[in-house]
């Protein structure tokens, strides 16, 4: 009960109501807005991910850590079902609840598209990504057995990129018009779209006809004269992955 | 006012008509059956929607833990889930075979209630057998072409 007076107790007095508890500590953080990594949860992660793929050594080609502390399998295509499955049942996992799957495409790569799986341990209050590969023919199995909440985001991803799902219950497009061509987010897909949608008055229907451009192309410059970040000038790119190790005994 | 009245009046007939069927809630149709609980038990809900009182959870864990061993079984005796789900399930069991009362049993697994744990076994069935079936103890099928995971690409 005390605990719970407290706050209005505060509110009274001049005090700002959240200092109450540490005004020191507050004080000396900086940068509350910048995410922290806490290192005892991520050499946990850490260690979780060298056990997933002890436990699924057929499936799992890389561990890594995205942005500092966000765990990814990487995994084969053909083990879509057993990891997320693993993953779901495991003692020590419970990824019970299925944030998102989406896809990712990057035409340079020999297999273009990435399905993207986030779950989330609500017993562990962890997270995980797993990721695969496929290209514009190959399917990949649907999650819906393990998963039911994949029907929707599935049928997003083919929808989206054109990915095939076998045995999914009701693979259909999701967001787009019936009869729709194409792939909106695939990066070869124009930005005026295939088609163009509009109402005829003199047939008095919506009339579908492929798009025609005014003008053929522009070239738009937009590179600034300036230097955005000076700072960074000599800094490499990259998204700052981070393989973990499986095998940290053998490098003893 | 005798528009009101009268609007009053059908409201209260359409009420009392039983000519309108109820809309079939899934509520009703399917879930309150299984909601039921007995007098005697400790407690009347789980508190988790869609988790329902197990009253006896002995029976059910102990069928589905041997289910899991069985299913073990049939994997490599090197292999690491194989180890490591064995040693957890029969650990559980041993509790549950020794300790009668639900509510110390729950203190001893300390995963939440008891209804949870079944829960939790069965998923861990599911994922046995899809182990099982797809062989995950081989080595790995085919090593990600090449630039598939770096970024930048090359």
């Amino acid at each position: 009960m005390l605990r719970r007076l407290v706050p209005f107790a505060t509110r009274g007095s001049a005090a700002a109501p959240f200092s109450s508890a540490a005004p020191t500590e507050a004080a000396q953080e900086k940068k509350p807005t910048i995410w922290k990594i806490d290192e005892k949860k991520r050499d946990k992660l850490a260690n979780f991910g060298r056990y997933a793929a002890q436990c699924l050594p057929k499936f799992v080609q890389q561990v890594q850590f995205a942005a500092g502390d966000e765990l990814e399998l990487l995994i084969h295509p053909t083990g879509v079902i057993p990891v997320l499955s693993f993953l779901k049942g495991n003692h020590s996992a419970q990824f019970t609840n299925l944030t998102f799957i989406c896809g990712v495409d990057v035409p340079a790569r020999q297999n273009r598209f990435e399905v993207v799986y986030s779950l989330y341990s609500v017993r562990f209050n962890a997270r995980i990504r797993v990721r695969t590969y496929t290209d514009e023919v190959a399917p990949i199995d649907s999650a819906t057995p393990v998963f039911k909440g994949a029907n929707w985001f599935e049928r997003e991803v083919y929808d989206m990129y054109g990915v095939w799902f076998n045995n999914h219950p009701d693979l259909r497009r999701i967001l787009t018009d019936y009869g729709f061509e194409g792939h909106p987010f695939r990066k070869d897909f124009p930005l005026s779209g295939y088609n163009e949608v509009r109402y005829d008055p003199e047939l008095k229907r919506i009339v579908y006809e492929p798009s025609e451009l005014a003008q053929e192309f522009r070239k738009f410059d937009l590179e600034s004269p300036w230097e955005q970040f000076p700072a960074f000038r000599n800094e490499s790119m990259s998204a700052a992955y981070e393989k973990i190790e499986l095998n940290p005994t053998e490098k003893k | 006012m005798s528009s009101m009245g009268g609007r009053l009046l059908s409201l209260r007939s359409l009420s009392s008509s039983s000519r309108l069927p109820m809309y079939n809630n899934p509520y009703i149709a399917r879930f309150k059956e299984r909601s039921v609980v007995s007098d005697g038990h400790h407690k009347k809900s789980t508190g988790l929607t869609g988790l329902f009182v197990n009253e006896h959870p002995h029976r059910s864990l102990t069928v589905v833990y041997s289910r899991i061993l069985k299913a073990l079984a049939q994997m490599p005796k090197d292999y690491a889930y194989r180890n490591y789900t064995e040693q957890i399930v029969k650990r559980r069991l041993a509790l549950v075979q020794t300790e009668t009362n639900m509510q110390e049993l729950e203190k001893k697994i300390g995963m939440g209630q008891i209804e949870e744990v079944i829960e939790q076994a069965e998923y861990e069935l599911e994922a046995c057998r899809s182990i099982v079936d797809s062989k995950a103890w081989e080595p790995l099928v085919e090593e990600a072409p090449k630039n598939q995971w770096t970024w930048p690409i090359a």
